[in-house]
């Protein structure tokens, strides 16, 4: 008996069906390419700009041109000039050359600690006309490392200088710091001899009482006399302390300033110190993930703890 | 008739063998997506603290890999996961006899040994003793090494035991303490014949190197540096530096022994360059000090 038969229902209109198959497939194919090239704007409008810069450092062919956070064009091409600085060709989507005028800048900028850099550009002013195509766009070079060691360098200078003055001025033998100290400390000496003096009189006080009145009262001359110095040194130090007192607290202010900067600076580094975890941890998760999917399971041995071998002779 | 008979065999067949064969996969494939047990969390973090330990021990970093070996004891201790509490303190105790620490080495196998806080695995207690055996060995009390070595022996013989060469090894060297040099003898050659069997080439070394002790002391140098070559053969196979250098010194103590020392020298300085080489400078000194008072050869 046949298996099949010439007239088997399933067979009719067969090439239509396989036609049909195959146009369908083509046409899916057409418009997965559409598709794709509508998403990297193949058949958008672009115009091109120039911009020139010292150097290629940090730019590429394809790295992305954006206007307040949106992506608008790309970098197209990077060449020498006459004079071996770099010029870079980008490509901007039409729609958004109203917002790129004259006057508007372009800079290199990182979006994050990790990743590629990005061109921004700023929107010119209201004033300012739209920049013509193949007109050029100022550019404004990222910040090297060195430049900002530089910058905070010449921030930490001065404050360096004042500390410094500061401490000459507190260790000079002849500035006011150094004779406020040594006239307190020569008023100390004095109190003592007077002490002394005291209590010599004290004891020789039964006998001579009315030698001792003379001495108690030359005494009490000299303990004025000591009295007037101390009055002179310390409106000294009323007067000096206000101005050096100021100067430390606009050194301490300047500090404090330094310090703040530096803060602001380095305040990413624990967010970035996040991000890293959270991708370590990602990843760790997607490892373990793979590592149970089956058939790479079966693959992976379960790690186990072990126990030292004990060696008979060791 | 049999114009297109390919297509119409699959399209006959096709159905039949999406219900026989691919539905089904269907339903058992996420099945498969479940690989092996694996440990817990805590669980795994107690084998990666285990597997840092052993490589610091490969490293002989003894503090570093006693550190990790203890963070993975906690973790099985608050999981009362006596297996990994078991190996943990079979290694830490092994740790400390290796150190030199020897009461701290005893308090750990006595852990396993007095079942604290409860019985572990027969493998674990075979372990131990023979922690305990080879302590005593370094004590020099050859009684109390051959009480462990025996304890552990009987273990043994209950269980297929891959440990039973490397105990009559000790046995022997317990025996060699206690000057039976005749049943040293026998448990060393009892030795080597079941590290033979079992293939363990370290403990197949120890055997001779037991055995070539054993000559050196009967006076019977030559079959004595025999056995020491073919234990040095087996250590610099396995690269065991701190054996190599036992090995070069029985070697040369046996010329030495039969008033050959020019001939001792080569081994003692090749002795010396390991150790040199291993930065274990104590044994450098000693070995000079020994070659310091070495008579020089006569010539005939």
């Amino acid at each position: 008996m046949a298996v099949m038969k010439e007239t088997d229902e399933r067979f009719q209109y067969l090439s239509k069906k396989i036609g049909l198959f195959v146009l369908i497939a083509i046409l899916g194919i057409a418009g997965i390419i559409v598709f794709i090239g509508i998403q990297r704007d193949v058949f958008t409008n672009k115009t091109k700009l120039y911009f020139i810069s010292e150097n290629g450092q940090g730019l590429n062919e394809g790295q992305a041109v954006k206007l307040s956070g949106f992506k608008i064009g790309k970098i197209e091409k990077l060449s020498l000039d006459d004079v071996a600085k770099v010029k870079v060709e980008i490509s901007i989507n039409t729609k958004y050359m109203k917002w790129i005028k004259t006057d508007s800048t372009i800079k290199l900028v990182k979006e994050g600690y990790i990743g590629d850099a990005v061109l921004e550009v700023t929107p010119g002013s209201v004033q300012a006309k739209q920049i013509p195509e193949g007109g050029y766009l100022n550019f404004q070079g990222a910040k090297s490392i060195n430049e900002i060691i530089e910058e905070l360098k010449d921030d930490i200078k001065p404050v360096l200088l004042d500390i410094k003055q500061i401490i000459h001025y507190i260790n000079d033998p002849k500035g006011d710091v150094k004779q406020i100290l040594g006239n307190v400390n020569k008023l100390s000496g004095d109190i003592q001899h007077t002490r002394e003096l005291i209590d010599t009189m004290l004891k020789n006080t039964d006998k001579n009482l009315e030698n001792t009145m003379k001495k108690t009262d030359t005494l009490l001359g000299s303990i004025k006399d000591t009295v007037d110095t101390t009055n002179t040194i310390l409106k000294n130090v009323e007067t000096k302390l206000p101005n050096m007192l100021d100067k430390v607290d606009k050194s301490l202010t300047d500090v404090q300033k330094i310090t703040d900067d530096i803060k602001h600076t380095t305040s990413g580094a624990p967010v970035l110190m996040d991000k890293v975890t959270d991708i370590t941890d990602d990843a760790k998760d997607i490892t373990g993930a793979v590592k149970k999917t089956w058939p790479i399971s079966s693959k992976i041995k379960i790690p186990e703890e072990k126990t030292i071998k004990v060696d008979s002779y060791e | 008739m049999n114009r297109i008979p390919f297509l119409h065999l699959i399209l006959t067949y096709t159905r039949p063998l999406v219900l026989t064969i691919i539905f089904p996969l269907l339903f058992i494939c996420p099945g498969c997506s479940t690989g092996p047990h694996q440990p817990s969390e805590r669980q795994q973090i107690a084998i990666e603290s285990n597997q840092r330990a052993e490589n610091a021990y490969k490293k002989r970093n003894y503090i570093k890999a006693l550190n990790h070996y203890m963070e993975a004891l906690n973790i099985s201790r608050s999981l009362e996961n006596a297996d990994s509490m078991g190996s943990n303190i079979v290694n830490i105790a092994y740790v400390y006899y290796r150190m030199g620490e020897r009461e701290k080495s005893h308090t750990y196998a006595d852990l396993i040994i007095n079942k604290n806080p409860f019985e572990y695995s027969v493998r674990y207690l075979i372990d131990a003793m023979s922690i305990k055996a080879l302590l005593y060995c370094d004590e020099s009390n050859g009684k109390e090494a051959s009480f462990w070595a025996d304890k552990a022996l009987n273990l043994c013989q209950g269980v297929s035991c891959r440990e039973e060469g490397r105990i009559y090894n000790i046995r022997a060297r317990a025996s060699l303490l206690n000057k039976d040099i005749k049943a040293a003898t026998e448990y060393a050659k009892k030795g080597l014949e079941i590290n033979k069997k079992i293939d363990d080439v370290a403990e197949m070394g120890n055997s001779m190197r037991i055995m070539a002790d054993i000559e050196l002391m009967n006076k019977n140098y030559e079959a004595s540096r025999g056995l020491y070559k073919d234990a040095l053969l087996i250590d610099k196979s396995l690269e065991l530096s701190d054996k190599m250098i036992n090995d070069l010194l029985g070697i040369a103590v046996t010329f030495e022994k039969q008033g050959r020392p020019n001939e001792a020298l080569p081994y003692y300085r090749r002795a010396i360059s390991i150790s040199e080489g291993m930065g274990n400078m104590e044994m450098e000194k000693s070995i000079r000090e020994k070659i310091e008072k070495m008579q020089p050869q006569k010539n005939p």
